[in-house]
């Protein structure tokens, strides 16, 4: 079947550009321009902006504590619009169902769940599974784990920890590997109320910093191409911003992914001892090119906090809004489930809202600095739009900041950056870089050969208003969304490295199985014969 | 398949002629009520899809107890431990309530009470302290230190008097009060402590009351609790309920769209009031829950029920045996995969209801 999207203005700053011209689908994929072929559909683009389909690297979607958070806050989504019988369980909110169908409506095609716990993957995958349209892919947590920690302890040699990453990723169908906190879970399983870079794990008699090292060797070992997704240490308080530079440092050069680094950006400065350091965040961020960032950025309403991080959440529980928390001490990192309110109004709450603005406006390379709030922990992803909205205005964040605490304005720096996202930085900050980022080849770009996924969106001044209901949405060659409505439901794939090992290290992990957890390694393997039958997984390339 | 496996009124019937049969009683129904046991992840999507398709509600068979678990979660929060880390690290185990080894007979030795902690700083061995209980258990007698007996109706008030006493709070002058202020001070002295309780022994207050317990404990040590409760059935079905529909089970579909009321939504009311007019219940495992047989009944169970309310009979295979799949295992608080062992034919509680529902609306196919 080919497809004919008439004049639209093309935005792919990979290979197009940025011009009013035509794109043809075959089938799945962009090609070029056919020659003396009859077009068996035509779609009428002009006056729309073309975009490949976006990518969200960092989007708590699926998994055991986000099915607690759901359990926890039955008053945060009641629903009560019906859906159509062509879509179940689509208006159902929150569900997964309706995270697919709303990530399509705005353009988003690709999304990250980055916190798989290797013994709660099946459920993950299952839940991914029950997301329709979008393909999605998965960050294997480890760093918190006795058997990579107990390797450390007793000095093993670098290819033997990357066989145990390897074999964790693949047992979890992972896209990547992410570390949360390293050692910081564990550390507080022996009562440690903080956690730096440089503290030791009781028991095991490891620095943070080295559970850093180790898996950053690992991951580049492995050749996955996305690079060790960190979570640091100190989330949240105040004067982080010396971990987060101390961490940059202990990269050594060496490609790292720093996650939701907004709640990183704080200093000590004022009355209130809280302040925005975003600039010298960004500022290092800027001189680290072998560094990536996503933001994490907080905008305001209730929402609930979601981590592995679960020495930060107890912390953080004492602030819950309303006041109920779950603290989960699993095996390795558990998780920590704390409601909140993000207001206007809040001194703290609107610093943090002008940090990640901040960062985003400040780190000058749009293929190192990645579009995420951290969802739902900064914001649900439902509030892009208005984000977007607030990068490519000026005059928008000043309406903004002018309703906030006078005090906020003084703490930052955003009142004077008159920068201005455009088209083109959008897109390859929510398209092309995440694309590279995550090694995916065939999406993030519209030219020949990439995979249609593609969205059109109305032109409007508004841009929340045009962000939030694209026009037209290809998944696949097919089109999903029209005028912002969901026309159908189709199953999306989900992406893996599938990292080479050598697989002695399996028969080590099935006796440390047997002995430990008096379970057989198998039970949380996630074996594609026991998924719903709509489940594909793709394997992503290595790094050559 | 077997040829004995399924039935309608005592007639021996095809797969295809039942699962005809379950489709037009449930088509004919105003209120249907899917009542799930045991039960994989796939049946229970397959159940809730079905239930969204005729309007029905999903409730599970150990809901009650399961609920007032999760009405002080959602009221109040909780601190959870696998049994895993509680094995591996706790030094102090506070049992509360009676029959935990009958609801959760490999207790002793998941929780390694018998053991030292794999993971503690100094090898010292756990110190297993016991409120209430006292008359059953006898492995537990020998394992325990302190023990405060009681009987399940005095443990509120002692799980209160416990949390004062660690408050160092006053407690009015009782024949325990020595021993309470001696088992706080040691839960005090704990590295990683978990309370194992019996929600069974106890109501939604006094659950609270020791999740507060745990709570209070953790600004200075580290507590956690473990629920001995219902099988992981329950939980099998809360997880699946809640991905799809944003909430657990006692959920209906009536308006086109999932509404969670734990009361409007329990199956045993909604039979006992009128309101339902089919029930379908699902077991992979032997055994149906009695409800009163005042409905027609569609049974998908592991065994033939030979009860007279039954209308539609659909022998169905048991996981792990007949087919692979996925459910909650209390062992490790997660979904665990299940293999196929010695398959005997006998379809899955997913198929069958993927039939039925096609046979209720052709090409309304899943996503």
């Amino acid at each position: 079947m080919l497809t004919w999207l008439r004049g639209g203005r093309v935005i792919d700053p990979v290979g197009g550009g940025n011009r009013v011209r035509d794109l043809f689908i075959e089938d799945d994929r962009i090609v070029a321009e056919p020659l003396r072929r009859a077009v068996d559909q035509a779609y009428d683009a002009t006056g729309k902006v073309v975009m490949a389909g976006g990518i969200d690297i960092h989007s708590h979607i699926a998994g055991g504590n986000v099915n607690t958070a759901r359990l926890l806050l039955p008053e945060l989504h009641p629903g009560q619009t019906p859906s159509s019988s062509k879509l179940p369980f689509s208006s159902a909110r929150w569900s997964t169902f309706e995270t697919g169908c709303l990530y399509a409506k705005m353009g988003f095609t690709t999304v990250v769940e980055p916190a798989m716990s290797p013994h709660h993957a099946l459920h993950a995958h299952l839940e991914l599974a029950d997301t329709p349209i979008i393909d999605k892919g998965t960050l294997t947590v480890l760093g918190n784990d006795d058997f990579l920690l107990s390797m450390l302890r007793q000095g093993e040699s670098a290819s033997a920890i990357a066989d145990y990453v390897g074999a964790a990723v693949a047992a979890t169908r992972g896209l990547g590997v992410k570390c949360i906190n390293a050692g910081g879970a564990t550390a507080f399983k022996y009562n440690a109320r903080a956690f730096s870079l440089d503290d030791v794990v009781p028991h095991y008699g490891v620095t943070s910093r080295a559970i850093v090292e180790a898996l950053q060797q690992a991951v580049s070992d492995l050749k996955i191409p996305h690079p060790l997704h960190l979570h640091m240490n100190n989330l949240g308080i105040a004067g982080n911003v010396e971990t987060a530079l101390a961490t940059i440092d202990a990269a050594r050069g060496l490609p790292l992914h720093l996650a939701h680094v907004q709640f990183y950006a704080y200093g000590t400065e004022g009355k209130r001892g809280f302040s925005s350091a975003a600039a010298r965040l960004a500022e290092a961020v800027n001189a680290a090119k072998n560094v990536t960032v996503d933001i994490g950025q907080v905008m305001f309403g209730p929402t609930v906090t979601v981590s592995l991080d679960v020495l930060r959440q107890y912390n953080g529980s004492r602030n819950a809004r309303p006041n109920k928390s779950v603290i989960f001490d699993g095996d390795a990192n558990g998780g920590g489930i704390v409601p909140y309110d993000y207001r206007r109004s809040d001194f703290y709450n609107a610093v943090q809202w002008a940090c990640g603005l901040e960062l985003f406006l400040l780190i000058e390379d749009s293929w190192r600095v990645f579009f995420t709030t951290d969802h739902p922990n900064g914001a649900p992803f439902t509030t892009y739009p208005d984000l977007l909205a607030l990068l490519m205005s000026r005059d928008l964040r000043a309406e903004w900041l002018a309703e906030m605490p006078r005090s906020v304005a003084e703490m930052t720096t955003l009142g004077a950056i008159a920068r201005e996202y455009t088209l083109d930085e959008i897109a390859t900050m929510t398209r092309a870089a995440p694309a590279k980022l995550l090694g995916l080849a065939d999406r993030g770009h519209l030219g020949p050969g990439a995979r249609a996924d593609i969205a059109v969106y109305d032109d409007h001044m508004d841009r929340a208003r045009m962000f939030r209901d694209a026009h037209l949405v290809f998944k696949d060659g097919d089109l999903v969304v029209r005028d912002g409505g969901v026309t159908h439901y189709r199953a999306g794939r989900t992406l893996e490295a599938r990292p080479l090992f050598d697989r002695a290290i399996e028969r080590r992990l099935d006796a440390y199985y047997d002995e430990v957890y008096r379970a057989p390694r198998d039970l949380f393997a996630v074996h594609p014969d026991i998924l719903p039958r709509t489940v594909r997984f793709e394997q992503v390339g290595l790094r050559q | 398949m077997p040829q004995d496996a399924c039935f309608t009124e005592g007639r021996l019937l095809s797969l295809a002629e039942a699962t005809d049969a379950a489709a037009g009683l449930l088509a004919a129904s105003r209120l249907a009520v899917f009542l799930i046991g045991a039960c994989d992840v796939a049946g229970t999507r397959a159940a809730i899809r079905l239930a969204t398709r005729v309007g029905g509600v999903i409730d599970q068979s150990e809901s009650t107890g399961a609920f007032r678990e999760l009405d002080v979660m959602r009221s109040f929060g909780r601190f959870i431990v696998t049994p895993n880390e509680a094995r591996q690290r706790a030094d102090t185990v506070l049992l509360v309530g009676s029959g935990l080894t009958k609801l959760w007979p490999d207790m002793i030795e998941r929780l390694g009470l018998a053991e030292l902690p794999r993971l503690g700083l100094a090898p010292q061995r756990r110190r297993i302290l016991r409120l209430g209980g006292s008359a059953d258990d006898p492995d537990l007698s020998t394992l325990a230190g302190q023990t405060i007996a009681a009987q399940d109706e005095a443990l509120p008030t002692l799980i209160a008097a416990l949390r004062a006493c660690n408050a160092h709070r006053p407690l009015a002058r009782s024949a325990d009060g020595d021993a309470l202020n001696t088992m706080a001070e040691a839960l005090k002295q704990a590295k990683f402590g978990v309370i194992v309780y019996s929600p069974a022994s106890l109501d939604a207050l006094a659950i609270e009351m020791l999740v507060g317990l745990a709570a209070d404990l953790n600004k200075a040590t580290r507590f956690s609790t473990i629920s001995v409760g219902a099988s992981g059935n329950a939980e099998t079905a809360m997880q699946t309920c809640a991905w799809m529909t944003g909430f657990p089970v006692r959920t209906g579909f009536g308006r086109l769209y999932p509404e969670h009321d734990p009361w409007r939504f329990d199956a045993s009311r909604l039979i006992a009031s009128g309101e339902a007019d089919a029930l379908i219940c699902i077991s992979s495992e032997p055994g149906l829950p009695v409800l009163p047989p005042r409905i027609p009944v569609v049974a998908l169970s592991a065994e033939q029920s030979g009860r007279t309310d039954v209308k539609v009979q659909i022998t169905i295979g048991r996981l792990g045996r007949d087919h692979g799949g996925v459910d909650f295992a209390r062992e490790t608080q997660s979904l665990v995969g299940r293999r196929a062992s010695a398959a005997a034919g006998f379809p899955s509680a997913a198929s069958v209801l993927e039939q039925i529902a096609e046979r209720i609306s052709p090409g309304a196919a899943a996503c």
